[in-house]
């Protein structure tokens, strides 16, 4: 369970986010929108700890995290770029996690072999990154991140640059995943039906940094600044 | 509470940053705070206090004025002389890229300035190779007969030099700027829009060339500026640049133009900065 | 016409090369001859002779200029990863670009004082101090360009896997660092390698690098000795500069 209180952000005078207040049930997906420049990846690197609130609090579980660092939280960022190590094989990349934690060889083999036939990968194991399509490093960089166990997953419009079909296939890949792994996430886009698509809740952020969550799809879809209903005029209007 | 990427609180006691600054800046300023002192009499053998008579004493020397001018007209000429053929080379790299030629030019960057200077004297001193080279030719009867080449008031032979060291780096970074710059996208471009070669080495290819390198350029002048050992094999006395003139007055012998050297050393300083870091603030914040 | 320029330029690049081979392997090179005189290896045999001391020289400069390198290195990356991770402002590393302003006879001038007064000049140690206050920020810059906002997106990750500072650099970023510490290693050598002015005024004449013995034989005129001293100086620094060239070329610097 993941809750935010209260939290607050100025870049200098300017207010970035405005009292966010929400909560996210275990194993669920809160999906946020909202306008470039409002905020929405501010949050994250907030609840990742890259960047510190100025006021408010974020908590896993009731622990508070604020002042736990980045490698200690147990909480995952992924954004729109895989950043994949370019040193290290598919193989390597994945079991990074495992062999920082100093885990035995044998059990980093049987755990990466596992992820990577639920991910797809198993052929591609020892292709080094700059060898992959955008959709097998995002999926490579999804794996990367799963096989730590994270509490939570920070998702920053991690299918932004995938071309139309691949990221179809990374959203039904994604929904298989959460169900597997019972994924806590938060999961930031710009694409209205991929929201409606992935997110138990959904969310929107304004440019003030006021974050407004719904209580369920239809009122996301009945609010007209959530652009859920622009979506749906025009395709009812183009079909008539 | 303002944080890095690292996470790192910028209110902890700033240890790297007092490190960095400890050997990056602070030698520099303690020298410069010393040469100050040093030109105003506050220290040194003959200090007897507080006075500005060593920096009226600069500021009155023709000989000091003389150096500075003559520091920067060689340094612009040089690197006008270097800019022709390092422009040259990438438009050839660019006109005929199967010529394959990038590794030949790599010798100069193996010399050190001294090297330079030394072997430059034996080629083009009055007994040197061209002197002989010539006599052998026939176009002069004797050593007298040859131009001065060396330790002349144009400066040839230090311009050459420099030259010579500097140029092979200008013709990599205008060769490097082209691709980066994707010059061959923007010849298709100006072709479409009917320009001719000649056009298009004019209007866009030296323009965009020498704006996109300008900070080098700044910076390698300031470095010419500086020169000190070509200048002590090639240079003449009189007028001397503005290195020789400070080491001159720093060693010399006579204890009372010690200060004047600490002036210029301050002046020449604070000239160089001003050159330069205006130009480096504003591309750092524009980066 | 073109190719006949290309070969001038190339023949101008090599002509002081082919000088100072030529200058060291003869003797009674009168003037106006040009070819005619007399080969001999009798300088390069001399190398070997005590009283020359230039073996002395070679082996102080590669010293100095192997260990600056080395350790202007891993402070260029240690001081350009602060400076990259910390969020500091990007104007301090305009800091670094004080040497490239003030030419190094300059800087020696302006540290000679102290030096003698805590007695480091004339002393090997005091121009290795000195030398690397000059090449250490020449590091910083060269390591700075290593630190685009990918590297550090990869430096963020890491961590967030969970990866200690510790791990994070050696598993990932000293691994795609590689390059980088080698081109500035190369770099930093060669400054030491070719610097004079610095030497001049913290070694006082009494740290007698190649670069100072050099100059003692051309103001000794002694041209044969100076030409052997100067063909020392290069052949490193042309193999030094090939191997540079070749990792360039072949690496994709930025993963």
């Amino acid at each position: 369970m993941i809750e935010v209180v209260n939290l607050k952000k100025y870049f200098g005078t300017e207010q970035v986010l405005s009292e966010v207040n929400f909560s996210v049930p275990y194993g669920q997906t809160l999906c946020v929108l909202g306008p470039s420049g409002s905020g929405k990846s501010t949050l994250l690197r907030i609840l990742s700890g890259l960047e510190e609130p100025d006021e408010g609090e974020f908590l896993i579980n009731g622990k508070l995290l604020n002042k736990v660092p980045t490698n200690k939280r147990n909480v995952v960022y992924l954004s729109q770029e895989p950043l994949l190590f370019p040193h290290l094989s598919v193989y390597r990349n994945l079991s990074f996690g495992l062999e920082i934690r100093k885990m035995n060889k044998e059990e980093i083999n049987n755990k990466v072999e596992e992820l990577a036939q639920k991910l797809g990968l198993s052929d591609h194991l020892f292709k080094m990154p700059g060898q992959l399509s955008g959709g097998q490093k995002q999926r490579v960089n999804f794996g990367r991140a799963l096989i730590t166990q994270p509490a939570v997953f920070l998702l920053d419009e991690p299918f932004g640059s995938l071309d139309h079909h691949t990221r179809a296939d990374m959203q039904d890949l994604f929904i298989e995943l959460r169900k597997t792994y019972d994924m806590t996430t938060i999961f930031v886009t710009h694409d209205v039906k991929e929201a409606l698509i992935l997110g138990d809740q959904c969310a929107s952020l304004d440019q003030a940094g006021h974050l407004k969550l719904y209580k369920n799809i239809r009122d996301f879809v009945e609010d007209p600044t959530s652009g859920a209903r622009k979506e749906k005029d025009f395709w009812t209007n183009l079909l008539q | 509470m303002k944080f890095g990427i690292t996470g790192i609180s910028k209110r902890q006691f700033p240890f790297g940053l007092i490190l960095y600054v400890g050997f990056l800046g602070l030698p520099l300023l303690a020298g410069l705070m010393y040469s100050l002192a040093y030109s105003f009499g506050l220290t040194g053998i003959l200090s007897e206090g507080f006075t500005s008579s060593h920096w009226r004493d600069l500021l009155r020397d023709r000989e000091a004025w003389l150096s500075l001018g003559y520091s920067l007209l060689l340094a612009v000429l040089t690197i006008f002389l270097t800019l022709i053929p390092a422009l040259w080379l990438s438009w050839m790299a660019f006109c005929s890229p199967r010529i394959r030629f990038r590794k030949w030019l790599l010798l100069p960057m193996a010399f050190p300035p001294l090297i330079g200077a030394f072997a430059w004297y034996q080629i083009l001193s009055p007994s040197g190779i061209l002197s002989r080279l010539a006599y052998a030719l026939g176009w002069v009867g004797s050593l007298e007969g040859f131009p001065r080449l060396v330790n002349d008031s144009q400066g040839m032979g230090m311009m050459i030099t420099h030259v010579f060291l500097i140029f092979p780096l200008f013709s990599f970074l205008f060769m490097y700027q082209a691709d980066k710059e994707k010059i061959a996208d923007l010849w298709s471009i100006c072709q479409a829009l009917g320009c001719h070669r000649k056009q298009f080495l004019a209007r866009v290819f030296v323009p965009l060339l020498l704006k996109k390198s300008m900070m080098l350029i700044r910076l390698y002048l300031i470095f010419l500026i500086g020169t000190y050992e070509v200048a002590i094999l090639l240079g003449k006395t009189s007028p001397r640049v503005v290195t020789l003139y400070i080491t001159e007055k720093l060693s010399g012998f006579d204890l009372e133009a010690v200060p004047v050297g600490h002036a210029m050393l301050v002046l020449y300083i604070i000239l160089v900065g001003m050159i330069a870091f205006g130009r480096i603030r504003k591309s750092l914040s524009m980066s | 016409m073109r190719r006949i320029i290309l070969y001038t330029v190339i023949f101008f690049s090599w002509l002081p090369l082919l000088t100072i081979i030529y200058l060291s392997v003869v003797k009674s090179w009168v003037y106006p001859d040009l070819l005619k005189a007399q080969f001999t290896l009798e300088f390069w045999v001399n190398l070997l002779d005590p009283g020359q001391h230039l073996l002395l020289s070679f082996g102080t400069s590669l010293l100095l200029a192997l260990s600056i390198g080395l350790v202007s290195t891993l402070g260029g990356f240690a001081f350009s990863a602060y400076l990259a991770l910390s969020g500091r402002n990007i104007a301090w590393l305009g800091l670094a670009f004080a040497p490239y302003l003030i030419a190094p006879v300059s800087f020696g001038a302006l540290l000679q004082y102290y030096f003698v007064r805590l007695g480091w000049s004339g002393s090997v140690l005091g121009v290795w101090l000195a030398q690397l206050l000059f090449v250490l920020p020449y590091a910083v810059i060269f390591m700075s360009t290593f630190w685009n906002e990918r590297i550090k997106g990869m430096y963020q990750q890491t961590r967030l896997l969970g990866a200690l500072r510790f791990d994070t650099f050696k598993r990932v970023l000293v691994p795609l660092a590689k390059p980088w510490l080698l081109l500035t290693f190369i770099q930093c050598f060669l400054i030491s390698w070719f610097e004079y002015g610095i030497t001049q005024f913290i070694g006082l004449g009494k740290v007698r690098t190649l670069t100072m013995s050099t100059m003692q034989f051309v103001r000794e005129a002694n041209v044969h000795f100076a030409a052997l001293a100067s063909c020392l100086m290069v052949f490193p620094m042309i193999f030094l500069l090939l191997s540079g060239y070749y990792i360039g070329k072949k690496r994709n610097l930025h993963p």
